[in-house]
């Protein structure tokens, strides 16, 4: 793994935060950018239809008013047209009047004017003219010659009207006049096309001159003279005006091969019936909108389309404007190519400021790392050489106070190693002559690849070893004592190691039962790895030490001999008391001597006992009364007595043996010789125990109990004035019962040896 | 003088040979054996004695002191003496240490007996000898 040099983290953690910050600060702030864009877009785009949509309506209302304009004028363009037509009719007639009058008979005058009139026609053939005389005789009829010279007054129209009558009152009463009426039209079958005619007043024939025109005719003319503006109107390249009526016959298109077609039933490539769509929008009270595909004429391709129909009611006309929406796409779309022209010219501004700054930034930093690098590596520097010097830091050239800070307390580290050092090695002075001054050996193993290798050792060592090891150091222990390669000295060792429990030991040599030297050691591991062993040549303590142990068993074999001796002596007296009793024939001396021989007997026991007891100062009381009781029960011939010792194993010193010894050898010989007179099954019970520090003893017997009066204290017997005395000795308590058989308890506190 | 009676009414007349290297001790158990109707055929004060005092008397009993003076103890010769001579032995001493009590059970003695002895102590052991077959070290 490559290590991470500080300073590259440093550039690297300060560039390339401000990096990542830049670059989420544009990301983000082109994001919400775009999203305002967006929605502009759609703001945009919604304002932009209803802009176009403003802009057809109104394109739309335009021609409904000019087609109101155009419709309204229709009746005022027809009596124009027949009032001035007539008003010629007029001036000619009184042009040839005035030429003529005289010159000719009047029926030869109106025979001219007559037919100077006959054969004028105008409004495209449809327009001629008539004369009626005031009497109602038809004087000229240029359509229907054959009624001429014809009486009309009676003649009506579709409505009832007399139509000759009302002209001839017009021509009478004002002298001109407008009049509104059905009547035949040529070429056409019917009489009752809508017709409007101008009569004048012709005073010198006493007739009326006028003309009409038909209503329809006149209209149908507007409406072309409409149709064919409308067709030319033209906004932008693909902008136009289009008109069909309510039977789907398209009156008026761009594309003259529409024109005139029946297109109710046709559909767009989405199968959308688009006209019937523009009729229903068109016959709502505001118009309506409509969108489908339709060939763009600049372009001949199908293109989304909006168009806005709105009915002219006097002729049942749809008129449509519509827009090809692409045009919107496409100011969004330039829009669109605006804003990221826009964007990128901020972001290549904000990245060049980044840049710039980072540039900066980096130079900073980079200033501060080489500054940081130089302070590093002062202590660097510093820390190299306090390895073995104590150089101080040179604070002055460092850059930051931190630097000078951590200087000054590198300085004082410095000068307390100086002091420690200083101390270590008077410390280390001193352990070393701790370790080479010490009267103990002192060995050093360090455990490498298995082998214990004497790491050191102190003089003590050579001295007590008696071989050089000072000069063996760096060898294995085998090798170093190769005398050791069978001792358990290397094992005890590495033991030690594995488990770090110090180890103490005493290893002898003797020769010839005499100790020729012996040493103390202890081994205890010191570090993980290595084993300290100390030792001390104690072969003067051991010897002294076996000394006072031989001399300690002298003096155990001395006490024994002397208990021996003892005892023995007083199997002698025993014995001679013995002997000399053969010569006594009297029952009351003979018992005397065997009372005295049985005392003998109690106390040479005591000496055996304790010649044979392991310390040699005390007796078990209870393994002597074993002993002790049985002899004294059989030691009288009078009677068969029988014994028991109930015992608990109680140890009392010599002093207090013997007295205890004495006192129950009185109490059971007392019972065997005075209690049982005419008893049978006697019985002796001795029991011993301790309660506390307190020994008691008690001997019972089943006899015939204590006399009345019977006063231990005041007994003229031996016996029981030797029981009192030695119970003071023992300095215990006596007490004696006698209702039924005889119990006597002794007990006194046992005494410590010494 | 009491003449102690055995059991079935007649002096028990048993050749004993005393082992004890106190003399007046041996004079007194002396005396008590007479008195029981004993013949003492043989002393002795040693170990060494006592062996050779049983391989030329051959006596029906042997009364042990332990402590003896000289090379050979009482054990010893006890062992020796049942071992040759297949007489049985009574040690005349109840205490001993246990090392010692331990090699004097080997020899299977007829008992021990606590020194000093009187007359009882011997009658009871001169009771049961009849029946007593003098055991060999065992194992």
């Amino acid at each position: 793994m490559r290590l991470n040099s500080i300073f590259r983290i440093n550039l690297l953690s300060s560039v390339l935060p401000l990096l990542v910050v830049l670059l989420a600060l544009g990301i983000s702030w082109t994001f919400i950018e775009y999203r305002e864009f967006e929605a502009d877009t759609e703001r945009i785009r919604a304002e932009l239809m209803q802009a176009q949509e403003d802009m057809i309506r109104q394109q739309v209302d335009e021609v409904v008013e000019y087609l109101g304009h155009m419709e309204s004028k229709t009746s005022e363009r027809v009596r124009q047209t027949i009032k001035s037509r007539t008003e010629e009719a007029v001036a000619v007639a009184e042009r040839l009047y005035a030429a003529y009058h005289g010159r000719m008979s009047d029926q030869e005058l109106q025979e001219l004017v007559r037919e100077a009139l006959r054969d004028i026609r105008f409004n495209s053939g449809r327009g001629y003219y008539f004369a009626t005389r005031l009497d109602g005789v038809e004087m000229l009829f240029a359509d229907h010659p054959e009624l001429e010279g014809q009486n009309l007054l009676s003649a009506q129209d579709s409505q009832g009207r007399f139509v000759v009558q009302d002209m001839i009152r017009i021509a009478r009463e004002q002298g001109q006049g407008f009049y509104e009426y059905g009547w035949t039209k040529p070429g056409v079958e019917g009489e009752d096309h809508a017709k409007i005619a101008y009569v004048q007043y012709f005073e010198p024939f006493d007739w009326l001159i006028g003309t009409g025109e038909y209503i329809e005719d006149m209209e149908l003319e507007v409406q072309t003279e409409a149709l064919n503006r409308i067709g030319n109107i033209r906004t932008g390249p693909d902008g136009y005006v289009f008109v069909l009526n309510l039977q789907g016959i398209l009156l008026s298109h761009v594309d003259p091969d529409l024109q005139g077609d029946f297109i109710l039933t046709m559909r767009d490539s989405q199968g959308t019936e688009l006209f019937k769509d523009i009729i229903e929008a068109g016959l709502q009270e505001q118009g309506g909108v409509v969108e489908y595909l339709w060939p763009k004429p600049s372009t001949g391709v199908e293109t989304p389309k909006m168009t806005y129909s709105l009915v002219f009611e006097p002729w049942n006309w749809i008129v449509c404007a519509g827009v090809f929406l692409d045009d919107v796409e496409l100011s969004i779309s330039q829009m669109r190519d605006r804003f990221w022209a826009g964007t990128r010219n901020k972001l290549l501004l904000a990245a060049s400021a980044a840049v710039f700054a980072m540039g900066v930034w980096f130079l900073m930093v980079r200033h501060f790392s080489l500054r940081l690098r130089q302070g590093v590596d002062t202590f660097g520097d510093f820390f190299r050489k306090a390895v073995d010097s104590n150089e101080p830091v040179d604070d002055e050239s460092l850059p930051f106070h931190e630097f000078k800070t951590m200087a000054g307390y590198a300085n004082t580290m410095l000068e307390d190693r100086a002091l420690a050092e200083e101390a270590l090695v008077a410390s280390e002075e001193r352990f070393r002559s701790v370790v080479e001054s010490s009267p103990m050996g002192m060995l050093f193993y360090a455990l490498k690849q298995g082998d214990l290798i004497l790491r050191g050792a102190n003089q003590s060592a050579e001295d007590i070893l008696g071989v050089p090891v000072l000069d063996r150091i760096g060898l294995s222990i085998e090798q170093a004592f190769p005398g050791m390669a069978e001792a358990e000295a290397p094992g005890l060792f590495r033991e030690v190691i594995r488990t770090g429990e110090p180890f103490y030991g005493e290893q002898m040599y003797y020769t010839d039962e005499e100790i020729q030297g012996a040493y103390e050691f202890h081994a205890f591991r010191h570090t993980p790895n290595a084993v300290a062993v100390m030792f001390l040549d104690v072969t003067e303590r051991i010897q002294a030490q076996e000394q006072i142990n031989n001399s300690l068993a002298e003096k155990e074999v001395l006490l024994k001999e002397i208990h021996h001796r003892v005892k023995n002596n007083l199997q002698i007296i025993s014995s001679l008391l013995y002997l000399q009793s053969e010569y006594v024939r009297d029952p009351n001396a003979l018992d005397l001597f065997m009372e005295s021989r049985n005392r003998i007997h109690a106390m040479a026991m005591v000496h055996e006992e304790l010649y044979r007891s392991p310390d040699l100062a005390r007796v078990d009381l209870k393994e002597y009364l074993l002993k002790l009781v049985p002899k004294l029960a059989g030691s009288y011939s009078q009677a068969q007595v029988e014994s028991q010792v109930e015992a608990e194993s109680v140890k009392i010193t010599v002093e207090q043996a013997v007295p205890c010894g004495l006192i129950v050898s009185e109490l059971v010989t007392n019972a065997v010789k005075h209690a049982f007179t005419g008893i049978e099954n006697s019985k002796v019970t001795v029991r011993l125990f301790q309660r506390d520090d307190k020994v008691f003893i008690e001997v019972q017997d089943n006899g015939t109990g204590l006399p009345p009066g019977f006063d231990l204290y005041t007994s003229e017997s031996l016996g029981l004035q030797l029981v009192v005395n030695l119970t003071k000795q023992l300095k215990g308590e006596l007490a004696s019962v006698g209702d039924r058989g005889a119990l006597f308890t002794v007990s006194f506190p046992v005494q410590g040896v010494g | 003088m009491i003449i102690v009676q055995s059991s079935h009414g007649k002096p028990y007349s048993y050749r004993v040979m005393i082992v004890e290297d106190e003399q007046i001790i041996a004079l007194a158990m002396r005396k008590m054996l007479m008195n029981l109707g004993c013949e003492v055929c043989a002393e002795a004060a040693t170990g060494e004695a006592a062996v050779a005092e049983a391989a030329k008397g051959r006596p029906d009993l042997v009364f042990m002191d332990i402590m003896l003076e000289g090379e050979m103890d009482g054990v010893e010769a006890a062992h020796r003496i049942t071992a040759e001579y297949e007489v049985p032995v009574v040690f005349a001493t109840a205490f001993a240490d246990e090392d010692t009590k331990s090699r004097a059970m080997a020899v299977s003695p007829v008992a021990f007996v606590a020194k000093p002895l009187d007359t009882r102590d011997l009658s009871a052991i001169l009771e049961k000898l009849p029946n007593f077959k003098p055991g060999r070290e065992k194992a």
